[in-house]
């Protein structure tokens, strides 16, 4: 607990420092620059419906890109080779490509502010708060994680008391995130990803140089790890196996991610058009094409040229950052890692206020807040969720392996809630009450599967599959919405008009 | 999971990979030109965004054939 409260010392170099201030004072102004822009809850939640497809797309990655993919990721490339990158390609490619040109139309004709708001136009309001209780409440434990996973690079790294770099970290988003709203929070990541790219650029073309160049690092791999050259792996394989990664990742959870998540969907209704909002995940898509090269590579590097096993795979970053980058690369490298974690945490604080402000309260309250009173709601709620965030960051040293847990905890509701969008986009015949008891049963369901301790991957298949099922059979008695209540909401409606315009 | 799944042979998953690719390029494709286009200030070619997603499953289809 020491390390809590006080300063180690440390053998980082002036240039990294400097890197570091330079880049936090930074991003900050910029954020904050953003604040001129917001007068309306609308320019708060929804960037007032301004943003272009490439700064979406790149605010999409930065959001997406946290620090489970830089150390968790390099260190499972490290463990079981190219199946890592399972996660960027078959676990995300697809899924963005159907929520590009399925979901974000609906959502944005919707005029939505959020993914509940949409379920509970679709279903009910009482669909609605569930769901954005549900979400709202994962958003402030992952803003923990992620504030807790910054203090902790920066204790390692810097020697800075983890409390100090908190509140450090929560300063900096804090502000340009509450001040700035989307447009800031949008904005803030693009520039974030450049840096991330760039690092990782950098630390590659060190990582093949130190490896005897890009022939000679390709040629060992394929002599020494040609096990790890495979994307995957034996049905009888304890963490990833095959069937569920093309079951459980690609066809339930990944679309579930990206077509559901409202930390990622809400750059997208904030687009200037609906052509801006489908054309910024596809650029997303490309973007994330590359991710690989900063996650496994590194791990590649630990794997050929660490002098001896490691013990935590986790810990081959760590070993390429001290071993094999200079002063300056290392510090670029470091600045990366902090902006992902910064643009994840101010975005989910972003949605998670949306949320609680306009699909919770909002609901919960008789009288309906006039726009200044909601703006003004808008911005303490972030201020509330991110001291919620702060309160729940050191439990994350209470478990082990938390971002594990934390992919558990979303795959309990994943399943049932991807359930009831797909279908409710695909189907006018499913119901509200479908919806309801469909939702609270998969919930429970998942939950089942998950005490019998059934591999997380399998679990939200199973429980997408009997929400779906729940679906169908309990709207077979109960009444539909009628067509002009479902008016923009379902497949047909949308496409009708489209063709009829 | 059941076992006849356990008992496919590795190749199984790629061809799963590929045909899941190709489902969605199916999908994609018979969406409404309008429809993609909806919103786009203009109908240039480049806005067409099933070709982005063309090239984006092909580039998946080539990594998950060769690794």
């Amino acid at each position: 607990m020491d390390n809590l409260l006080s300063f180690t010392h440390t053998d980082v170099s002036w240039i990294d420092l400097g890197l570091l201030f330079a880049y936090l004072a930074g991003i900050t102004v910029y954020g904050y620059l953003f604040k001129s822009r917001v007068h309306t809850s609308r320019d708060y939640f929804l960037a007032g419906k301004s943003l272009p497809w490439w700064i979406i797309g790149m605010s999409i990655i930065g959001t997406n890109i946290g620090s489970n993919d830089y150390v968790g990721g390099a260190g499972g490339a490290y463990r079981i080779g190219m199946a890592q990158a399972n996660f960027e390609w078959i676990g995300a490619i697809p899924a963005m490509i159907i929520a590009a040109f399925i979901f974000i139309p609906f959502y944005w004709r919707a005029g939505v502010f959020s993914i509940p708001e949409y379920l509970g136009k679709r279903y009910s309001e009482s669909v609605r708060v569930i769901a954005a209780l549900i979400l709202s409440l994962f958003s402030v434990l992952i803003v923990g994680v992620f504030l807790w996973a910054t203090a902790l690079m920066l204790q390692t790294y810097l020697g800075w008391p983890i409390l100090l770099s908190i509140f450090i970290t929560a300063g900096v988003v804090g502000l340009y995130t509450v001040s700035g709203g989307l447009a800031a929070v949008a904005y803030t990541d693009a520039v974030q990803l450049v840096i991330m790219f760039a690092g990782a650029v950098v630390v590659a073309v060190v990582g093949v140089n130190a490896a005897g160049g890009a022939v000679n690092f390709a040629t060992q791999l394929q002599e020494r790890f040609p096990d790890h050259l495979h994307t995957f792996l034996p049905s009888t394989h304890d963490e990833f196996p095959w069937p569920g990664v093309l079951l459980g990742l690609g066809l339930v959870l990944s679309p579930a991610y990206w077509c559901t998540n409202q930390a990622i969907m809400q750059r997208c209704l904030g687009a200037r058009t609906e052509w801006d909002g489908k054309a910024s995940m596809m650029f997303a898509a490309m973007a994330k094409t590359f991710v690989p090269l900063l996650i496994v590579l590194p791990g590649f590097f630990a794997l050929l040229m660490a002098p001896e096993h490691l013990g935590l795979s986790d810990q081959a970053l760590p070993w390429v950052v001290k071993n094999l980058l200079p002063p300056g690369v290392s510090g670029l490298l470091f600045v990366a890692f902090i902006a992902a974690l910064q643009s994840s945490v101010s975005s989910t604080l972003n949605s998670a206020s949306v949320m609680v402000t306009r699909d919770i309260l909002g609901v919960i309250r008789s009288k309906r807040l006039d726009d200044a009173a909601e703006l003004r709601m808008g911005r303490m709620i972030t201020i509330a969720a991110l001291a919620a965030g702060i309160l729940c960051a050191p439990l994350t040293a209470q478990f082990r392996g938390i971002y594990v847990y934390v992919q558990q905890l979303l795959s309990f509701f994943q399943g049932p809630v991807f359930a009831l969008l797909l279908m409710g986009i695909l189907f006018k015949r499913i119901t509200p009450r479908a919806g309801l008891w469909s939702l609270l049963l998969g919930l429970g369901f998942a939950a089942l599967l998950g005490l019998a301790g059934l591999n997380m991957l399998y679990m939200a298949f199973w429980s997408f599959v009997m929400s779906v099922a729940l679906l169908f059979m309990i709207s077979a008695f109960t009444r539909p919405k009628s067509a002009s209540e479902l008016e923009n909401l379902t497949y047909t409606s949308v496409v009708k008009e489209v063709v009829d315009v | 999971m059941s076992d006849w799944i356990h008992a496919l042979p590795l190749w199984t998953a790629k061809v799963g990979a590929i045909l899941l690719f190709a489902g969605v390029l199916a999908i994609v494709w018979s969406l409404p030109k309008d429809f993609v286009y909806f919103g786009a200030p203009d109908r240039g070619r480049w806005r067409d965004i099933r070709i982005w997603a063309t090239v984006l499953l092909a580039v998946q289809c080539g990594i998950y054939y060769v690794f």
